[in-house]
């Protein structure tokens, strides 16, 4: 990727124009789905250079947040959240990787079992002890994923 | 099956076991000449329970793709011309991307060929790899002309292969497995113990796929998790490791056969710890230079990029897994998890083949004088957190999702960042400030190891990539054969590294070149127009 092709990303991902796109459905195959799987680089939060950034969610797969971490904790705050259920939480070793962190705590979560096609919802962990590592692309310690579901089955 | 602790979940991607591992199409050269156009175009793969959407290789004559794709066969002097042609349509596009944001990933669809391993000229209509082709503009040819016995320094006998190399699109590109086997014939072919042996090209993939079967068009973050890589914004992803585009092929071998393997690790970023149960290999190449004897392993490291060329011995009469075995490669998250990736079914007549003791006698280092020293440090960013630019970048620009740095910096067209003479011998000392183990690639001529932190390895073995340590430094010796010169790269082959800053420039000047004033470097020029040409 160009840095020309990343600042473009970065600055224009996202207008809002996905409702009246179709879309198709992925072939399932009979296999468990896997999930949507979210980094510190998806935070959308006090981020200029990610805002109006779209993620839409296909109901019936799995969520997953992984934020590096320990000695910093991240904490699923549920009433800053919308349309998830928080399904628990792994420290996964992973040492040297980004300064200041020795793990990444993988967090597991789910759509909520209610929710529509057109839905929108919102994921937010938040640590009190961020890493200085992070604390452009995670201002404040808070992270947060915007999504709106979609059900193209 | 075997799983890493740290796995966090199973790939999904279960095999339909029992299929024989399949023959890659081949294109062989006749009279010294191969000439034929090299196609990647969209096909859809069946690969175990599911269907892949995906551009592939395909030669002029065939009829349709191939994944991986077909095999070339050649023989050192042999001149292959062959058209590329850039037939790809946009495919992996994230859910409810609009127009312009599909726009902005254009250039994973442009592309170009390396052939990695050949000692050839790296210049334009060569193997250029600043060549960039867009979709549907007119094929551009490439012509190599390989060594030949006639030069003094043939092009060794054994396995190399080729792959798109467009800077920012090759790890997309080789997780849709686009990648083929070159084949030089020469001298190893002719020990009668090795002449006759059933012969295996076999081509390990890393296909990163979502549910639709389509490799994200889009930015990729690293994770942990079986499937190591997320696209911004997200999509579910899976991670197929296959042989010759299969999950878990069986390769039948008679008791007491010997047969020749050679084996590509064509994966943008995983390593093969290959094992098989109850079975040693016979080493007898390391990226398509052959040793002068066999030698027995119980297991091969085999990092992206390279190829292990080894002969197997049919065993008792039973069906043997194959093993990618567990592997910390220093992505975060852990280890890479163990995973079978085949089986090999010995069952038949007995045979008993004899086992060469003698090869050939492998490309000598030249005694000459290092005529330079160099230091090259490795690291990398994957916190998110930095702005575009060298590693001292600053400032409130957009910030990348991943940065990897030689020596501090990204990678820039027109920087020319070592100058070296051909026809001399330099030792170079690779600094992994990491854990990730970078392996380390350079074009047109291969190196040996001489020290790994600094202590001898007393090791003659040729590479032309080779895995850092962690938090350490290796020392290569090199030899810039004196009838190659031109302007061409060395990176890291994990390509998601590569194309997020990870290589540099490296200009060869031919013998005779006053190095204490060399002549500058012409710029190459910045390509230009974007999307594809309009049919
Ligand atoms: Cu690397």
């Amino acid at each position: 990727m160009t840095r020309l092709g990343l600042a473009l990303l970065l600055a224009s991902l996202g207008t809002g124009a996905f409702a009246e796109t179709r879309y198709l459905p992925w072939p399932e195959d009979g296999a468990a789905p896997r999930p949507y799987i979210f980094t510190q680089q998806h935070n959308v939060e006090n981020r200029p250079d990610a805002e109006g950034r779209v993620q839409l969610i296909r109901k019936g797969y799995p969520l997953q947040v992984q934020l590096p971490g320990n000695p910093a904790i991240w904490s699923f705050r549920a009433e800053e959240s919308e349309n998830v259920a928080y399904r628990g939480r792994t420290m996964v070793y992973s040492p040297n990787r980004i300064a200041g962190t020795e793990s990444l705590l993988v967090f597991d979560l789910e759509l909520s079992p209610e929710v529509r096609d057109g839905d929108e919802g919102r994921i937010t962990f938040t640590t009190d002890q961020l890493p200085s590592a992070l604390e452009r692309v995670v201002p404040g310690g808070v992270f947060v994923l915007r999504f709106t579901v979609i059900d193209p089955g | 099956m075997v799983l890493g602790a740290e796995t966090l979940a199973v790939s999904r991607a279960l095999a339909m076991p029992g299929e024989p591992l399949r023959t890659l199409p081949e294109l062989r050269s006749e009279n010294g000449r191969v000439r034929t156009q090299l196609i990647v175009q969209n096909a859809r793969f069946r690969v175990g329970d599911r269907t892949l959407h995906m551009p592939a290789y395909r030669f002029e004559h065939m009829a349709e793709g191939s994944l991986p794709g077909p095999t070339l066969r050649v023989k050192p002097g042999d001149r292959v011309d062959w058209d590329l042609a850039n037939l790809i349509t946009p495919t992996g596009i994230p859910d409810g991307a609009t127009p312009a944001q599909q726009a902005m990933f254009d250039q994973l669809d442009y592309t170009n060929v390396h052939v990695h391993g050949l000692q050839v000229s790296p210049g334009e209509n060569h193997d250029n790899v600043y060549q960039v082709l867009r979709p549907f503009c007119a094929p551009e040819r490439y012509t190599y002309d390989i060594p030949g016995p006639d030069t003094g320094r043939p092009q060794p006998s054994g396995m190399f292969w080729y792959h798109p190399h467009k800077h920012g699109s090759t790890s997309h590109q080789a997780w849709q497995g686009l990648s083929g086997a070159i084949i030089v014939e020469g001298e190893i072919d002719a020990v009668p113990e090795i002449r006759d042996l059933r012969e295996r090209v076999i081509i390990l993939n890393g296909l990163l796929v979502n549910p639709a079967g389509e490799v994200p068009r889009a930015a990729m973050v690293p994770n942990s998790g079986f499937s190591p890589f997320s696209p911004i914004p997200s999509q579910p992803t899976d991670m197929l490791l296959t042989m010759n585009g299969q999950l878990r092929p069986t390769i039948d071998i008679r008791p007491g056969e010997l047969q020749r393997w050679r084996v590509l690790n064509a994966a943008p970023h995983r390593f093969f710890w290959l094992n098989l149960d109850d079975h040693d290999f016979y080493q007898i190449g390391q990226d398509g230079i052959p040793f002068a004897s066999p030698r027995p392993v119980k297991r091969i490291l085999m990092a992206p990029g390279n190829r292990a060329e080894f002969l197997v011995r049919g065993g008792d009469p039973g069906s043997y897994a194959l093993h990618a075995d567990i592997y910390e490669q220093g992505h975060p998250g852990g280890a890479r998890p163990g995973w079978i990736i085949g089986s090999v079914e010995v069952g038949g007549a007995p045979r008993q083949d004899p086992m060469p003791t003698r090869l050939v006698a492998p490309p000598e280092m030249p005694d000459l004088p290092i005529a330079n020293r160099r230091e090259i440090r490795f690291k990398g960013e994957i916190s998110g957190n930095d702005p575009a630019g060298d590693q001292d970048a600053s400032g409130d620009g957009a910030l990348v999702p991943v940065k990897f740095y030689l020596d501090g910096k990204v990678f820039a067209l027109n920087r020319i960042d070592q100058k070296v003479l051909g026809g001399t011998v330099e030792e170079w000392t690779l600094i992994n400030e990491d854990v990730f183990q970078h392996p380390f690639h350079i074009h047109v001529n291969p190196f040996q190891v001489v020290a790994i932190n600094g202590q001898p390895t007393n090791d003659d073995t040729w590479w032309d990539v080779i895995a850092l340590p962690s938090k350490g430094a290796l020392t290569i010796r090199i030899y810039f054969r004196p009838d190659v010169s031109g302007k061409t790269v060395y990176h890291c082959h994990i390509l998601p590294h590569e194309d997020n800053g990870m290589m540099a420039n490296l200009f060869i000047y031919p013998p005779g070149t006053d190095m204490a004033n060399p002549p500058p470097v012409p710029d190459t020029p910045m390509p230009s127009g974007s999307g594809p040409c309009t049919i």
